[in-house]
């Protein structure tokens, strides 16, 4: 989402701001190769030492440090991370990084999402947050084992409430994974943190630790599945701090027309 | 606590003078609705959020008339009760009765299941021309009270007599938005929404109406701290 200064002029990210926005994987891959080009720098540097000395001998050692660097690089950023998804996916993931990135997509798909929560009615819309999650494929860790899983595409509407983007989520667990599973629209309420921490646990799956680290504010819930050419591709995910918001507040209709209008705008960005 | 039945560590205390805050609600409640009295349309009446009940009291309903509902055992279990049809223990978010079954549905401090499923489930259950008539601490109020305690905005506490105390859900809403949530559900104009401050008669009064009014440039008299809610499906 791009945030605006007081006078409505759109505000440059920062470079701290685009790094953390980065999916996991390109994150750690930078973080590697910065390290390793730093690294790198100071046995070059030892290296060309080495060699004006004619210490031709002692100069082996920066040379196979270089060496085994490189493969670092490689292992770290490219085979051990990319492990986690199918080759596939990897792809899927890049280019939809890159369209996300360099058009208007991502903000289009937030305009549609603040769009569909300003016609909710009988709640107090500051209090909710929303998001787009699609299904992709993941490589069970320590496994060969596919299972589909959910990559959270669009920063949350609200800002601090909300996990962030570029998540990726099991549909074993969870109201967004039990949406994708059953294929219907979900709609759950808690009345209290007690009950929110116990069914988050008994009936979504999550360990309590996990339960921990969620928005554990958030008492309603409405996850909507969202389908392209008949296939199920991913969810549209709404919350609210106030309990019993959903499904009253929303007009079915509304939503449904979001989540078309949202996979209308992915087939247009070839991310679908 | 038990989550699903938060105020079941209550109930045996819950109607005691001690709990000055409660009394001087009762009070306000009497004063607030008094005029309901002649006003209630005929057929069984649904007495939400009931605990020992107090249609009777306030209404002077028949038992005859009035299913009593509440979510805890405790509360349901009281041994000084008014009488009832019958006792229903069950959510007010999915209330177990058809469509169109009572002439009126009445939830007095409401604030423990007060959302938009409930007046959904409200409407759903009242004959077309029935009434939903409830009361709820105001906004002004609670959300003050709660900022001062330090506490979560949508939960209260309870000083228990033993020592502790109890956090319990109350979910409070500003008055513009608590009418847009009974229209919301469907009930029709007009919607009176109505605030209530403490009855000057009243000299006992509760710190916990004290401190917030004073907090608000106000004297305890002043402050407005219950809602009425009348609407007609």
């Amino acid at each position: 989402m791009t945030s605006s200064t007081p006078s409505g002029q759109p505000r440059k990210p920062s470079l701290k701001a685009i790094f953390r926005d980065l999916p996991d994987r390109e994150r750690y891959r930078s973080w590697a190769r910065l390290t390793i080009l730093v690294l790198a720098g100071v046995f070059v540097y030892g290296f060309s030492v080495l060699l004006q000395e004619e210490e031709y001998g002692w100069a082996v050692i920066p040379a196979a440090v270089l060496g085994v660097l490189s493969v670092a690089e490689l292992v770290v950023a490219d085979l051990i991370l990319d492990s986690r998804f199918p080759r596939d996916t990897t792809e899927f993931l890049e280019r939809l990084q890159r369209k996300l990135s360099t058009t208007s997509t991502h903000e289009e798909v937030v305009r549609l999402l603040e769009s569909c929560v300003d016609t909710f009615a009988g709640c107090d819309k500051a209090r909710i947050s929303s998001t787009v999650h699609l299904t992709v494929e993941t490589v069970e860790p320590g496994t060969t084992t596919t299972a589909t899983g959910l990559v959270q595409i669009s920063d949350y509407t609200r800002a601090g409430l909300g996990g962030r983007r570029w998540r990726v989520l099991k549909t074993t667990q969870g109201i967004v994974g039990q949406c994708v599973r059953t294929g219907e629209v979900v709609c759950v309420n808690f009345r209290t943190l007690q009950e929110y921490e116990r069914r988050m646990v008994e009936d979504f799956g999550f360990t309590r630790a996990e339960a921990q680290r969620h928005t554990r504010a958030a008492r309603s819930y409405l996850a909507m599945p969202i389908r392209s050419s008949g296939n199920l591709v991913g969810v549209l995910y709404f919350f609210s701090t106030e309990t019993q918001a959903f499904p009253r507040c929303a007009d079915e209709a509304v939503l449904r027309t979001t989540a078309e209008s949202v996979a209308g705008l992915l087939r247009a960005a070839e991310i679908l | 606590m038990n989550a699903d039945a938060p105020y079941e560590a209550l109930a045996a205390e819950y109607y005691d003078e001690r709990h000055k805050t409660s009394r001087n609600f009762d009070a306000i409640t009497a004063e607030a609705t008094a005029s309901w009295r002649d006003r209630l349309p005929a057929g069984l009446v649904l007495e939400v959020g009931c605990g020992r009940g107090r249609v009777g009291e306030f209404f002077g309903l028949p038992s005859t008339r009035v299913v009593q509902l509440d979510n805890s055992p405790a509360m349901l279990a009281l041994p000084d009760r008014e009488p009832a049809l019958v006792r229903v223990q069950h959510d007010a978010e999915t209330l177990p009765f058809p469509d169109a079954a009572f002439g009126c549905v009445i939830a007095l401090l409401s604030d423990p299941f007060l959302g938009l499923n409930f007046l959904a489930e409200a409407y759903r259950v009242l004959e077309s021309g029935g009434v939903l008539c409830g009361t709820t601490p105001s906004y002004e109020w609670g959300s003050t009270l709660r900022e001062t305690l330090g506490i979560d905005i949508m939960s209260t506490r309870f000083k228990l007599h033993g020592g502790g105390g109890v956090e319990v859900p109350s979910f409070l809403y500003p008055a513009p938005q608590l009418r847009g949530m009974i229209e919301r559900v469907g009930f029709g104009d007009p919607i009176e929404l109505r605030a209530h401050a403490l009855p000057k008669a009243v000299v006992d009064v509760s710190d916990d109406i004290v401190r917030p009014a004073n907090h608000l440039g106000q004297e305890a008299w002043e402050l407005d701290v219950l809602y009425t809610f009348w609407a007609t499906a």
